[in-house]
């Protein structure tokens, strides 16, 4: 029984930055001075998790840092200073309650930061719960859009559901093993235990049909485009960017470490799914006439991905699954900051409205052009690197028609997000005008891009790294 | 190998073969006598006004509803806290009061944004 306080200073901190937020809202009229001082502490809570923890277990084991969990809690870190930034050109579109807004990202990030570190089926369902009910909220946040209370709606029930799944495969495993800490129930199960096989296999099965809803993979995957269209375009980067990440991660830490000695039972499964769900968000993304729901169905396709790296069951899947998140990150923060900035402008999310977007502001133009090339896999990109590795590992594997199904839906997806850059590049623009950028965005913009083609141009220090910690995940 | 799920598969089938089992014996065993008051939605015992799919709920109820959750979780928590205050000391005495703390401020949000009056 140790409480090791000191390990959840992050936490803490991004704690103390919410009491703060919420009583500052009453004094600051003006609310982006709110959000300059929320990067302000998500920046602090960053600086504490590089700086001041050590590795170790808090609150009774329910909480461990590792580095999996450091590297996860800076890319939670970094896609909140984003979606802060972001959420300066959305301002205006909410009516009365800005500050709450601010508030509520901040406790979908602390949310992810435990996900992200709890060692314990008890604290990671306490985590999931956090996040996904302020996700809520969030969805539903601007009421005078109906699509939004629409998007909202939908992600409330097909949530509920999907947790009733997570409880009651929760439930199983505990009664197969009679622990609920993953690394006792890893104990139990390598120590055999057949007669129990049967509770565990049930168990895991509803675990991974719950948590297909937060990583937006079929069979709960019906939410993501009605709900990433319809919500404030900084939430849909938060769930594009954090609540994907966030599921993979407990996803791992389930499945690799509490599950990872009867991997027989659901590396088939989890292949089976990877490969559907990479057919039909690829091939229902073609169709799409709005940039969001283009980038919700290419993000059915991208859990696919993920999910190969999940089948594979292997350290190279893993720290393939990390780099993967790392660039997608990238490229969703980069094209959500281009589409908030442009909707901002013109008020509109089509992509024909894109139309003639290079001759209105380049490099809003090329932010694009790199974020959806990355996402599609283009050589010089790291999103190309992160396919590579993740096709590297399920090959070594053995499992070579999942490469196969994922290297054609590469190229579909190739298809449709050229698409959009034929519209940026080549046609004409309807409204002339030139977009006007304050240095700040130009600075978020340019880090993005330097960042994406710097994971393609020089992956190796990343891969290095990243093998080394999904070492600790087994 | 597909024969590990198989436990899935008996699961499946037992649950569905269970859900339907039940609702056709219920149906043959229960008398089954409507009327006009039993179907009617219970509003504590006053007659209904208007129809609940497209009346108009005022949703004032529901923010004091979560209100009162708040309080009531934070007296669950304080009771077995003041039974083991001995045993975990002056850290679990300060703990509380830091968990009493977050309540207030959200309290003391939802009050000055107007959760608690009651607009007529």
């Amino acid at each position: 029984m140790e409480l090791n306080i000191n390990i959840i200073i992050p936490e803490i901190i991004l704690i103390a930055l919410a009491v703060c937020l919420i009583v500052l809202d009453f004094f600051i009229t003006d609310k982006k001075k709110l959000n300059t001082i929320g990067i302000c502490g998500l920046v602090i809570a960053g600086m504490s998790v590089l700086l001041g923890v050590k590795n170790g277990f808090a609150l009774s084991g329910m909480i461990i840092q590792d580095n999996v969990a450091v590297f996860f809690k800076l890319l939670f870190i970094l896609v909140g200073i984003y979606i802060f930034y972001m959420g300066r050109f959305f301002e205006d579109r909410i009516k009365g309650w800005k500050g709450e807004f601010y508030i509520l990202i901040v406790f979908a990030i602390i949310g992810m930061e435990f996900l992200s570190s709890s060692y314990d089926f008890i604290s990671f369902y306490v985590s999931l719960e956090l996040l996904t009910i302020t996700l809520y909220i969030l969805t539903a946040y601007t009421k005078d859009n109906p699509h939004s209370v629409e998007a909202g709606l939908k992600y409330l029930i097909t949530g509920a559901l999907a947790s009733g799944f997570l409880l009651y495969g929760i439930s199983f495993i505990y009664g197969g093993t009679g622990s609920t800490g993953f690394g006792e129930i890893a104990g139990i199960l390598r120590g055999g235990g057949h007669g129990l096989n049967g509770f565990v296999t049930i168990g895991l099965v509803l675990i991974i049909l719950g948590l297909t809803f937060k990583i937006s993979s079929i069979p709960f995957h019906v939410w993501t485009p009605d709900v990433y269209q319809g919500a404030p375009t900084p939430v849909t980067a938060l769930l594009a960017a954090g609540s994907k990440a966030a599921g993979f991660v407990v996803l791992m830490r389930v499945l690799f470490t509490a599950l990872g000695s009867v991997k027989e039972e659901w590396m088939l499964f989890i292949a089976v799914i990877s490969a559907v769900t990479l057919i039909f968000g690829n091939m229902s993304a073609m169709p799409q006439k709005n940039i969001k729901r283009l980038i919700a169905y290419a993000g059915i396709g991208s859990a696919g991905y993920l999910l190969m790296g999940i089948a594979s069951a292997s350290v190279l899947g893993a720290s393939s699954i990390m780099f993967y998140l790392l660039t997608y990150l990238f490229s969703i923060a980069g094209s959500f900051l281009v589409i908030v900035i442009f909707s901002h402008v013109s008020g509109s999310d089509e992509i024909d409205s894109y139309a003639g977007l290079s001759r209105r502001s380049p490099l809003l133009a090329a932010t694009m052009f790199i974020g959806l090339l990355s996402l599609a896999g283009v050589p010089p990109l790291g999103g190309f690197i992160a396919k590579f590795y993740l096709f590297a590992a399920v090959v070594k594997e053995g499992l070579i028609w999942l490469a196969v199904i994922g290297i054609l839906m590469a190229i579909v997806s190739m298809y449709y997000f050229l698409l959009v850059i034929k519209r940026i590049y080549l046609m004409e623009p309807v409204v002339e005008e030139k977009i006007t950028l304050e240095p700040t965005t130009k600075l978020m913009l340019y880090g993005v891009n330097i960042a994406i083609i710097a994971l393609g141009v020089y992956p190796g220090p990343f891969t290095d790294w990243f093998v080394q910690i999904a070492r600790q995940l087994f | 190998m597909l024969l590990n799920y198989l436990p899935v598969l008996i699961m499946i089938g037992l649950v569905a073969v269970m859900a339907m089992m039940v609702l056709f014996v219920a149906s043959l065993i229960r008398p089954s006598r409507p009327y006009y008051k039993k179907n009617q939605a219970y509003e504590c015992g006053i007659d209904p006004i208007g129809e609940a799919s497209i009346g108009k709920v005022r949703i004032h109820y529901f923010v004091i509803a979560i209100l009162f959750i708040i309080f009531d979780v934070e007296t669950l928590y304080l009771f077995p806290w003041a039974v083991v205050l001995k045993k975990i000391g002056l850290f679990g005495y300060i703990e509380m009061f830091v968990f009493i703390f977050l309540l207030l401020v959200g309290f003391i949000y939802a009050w000055i944004k107007g959760a608690l009056d009651w607009v007529s």
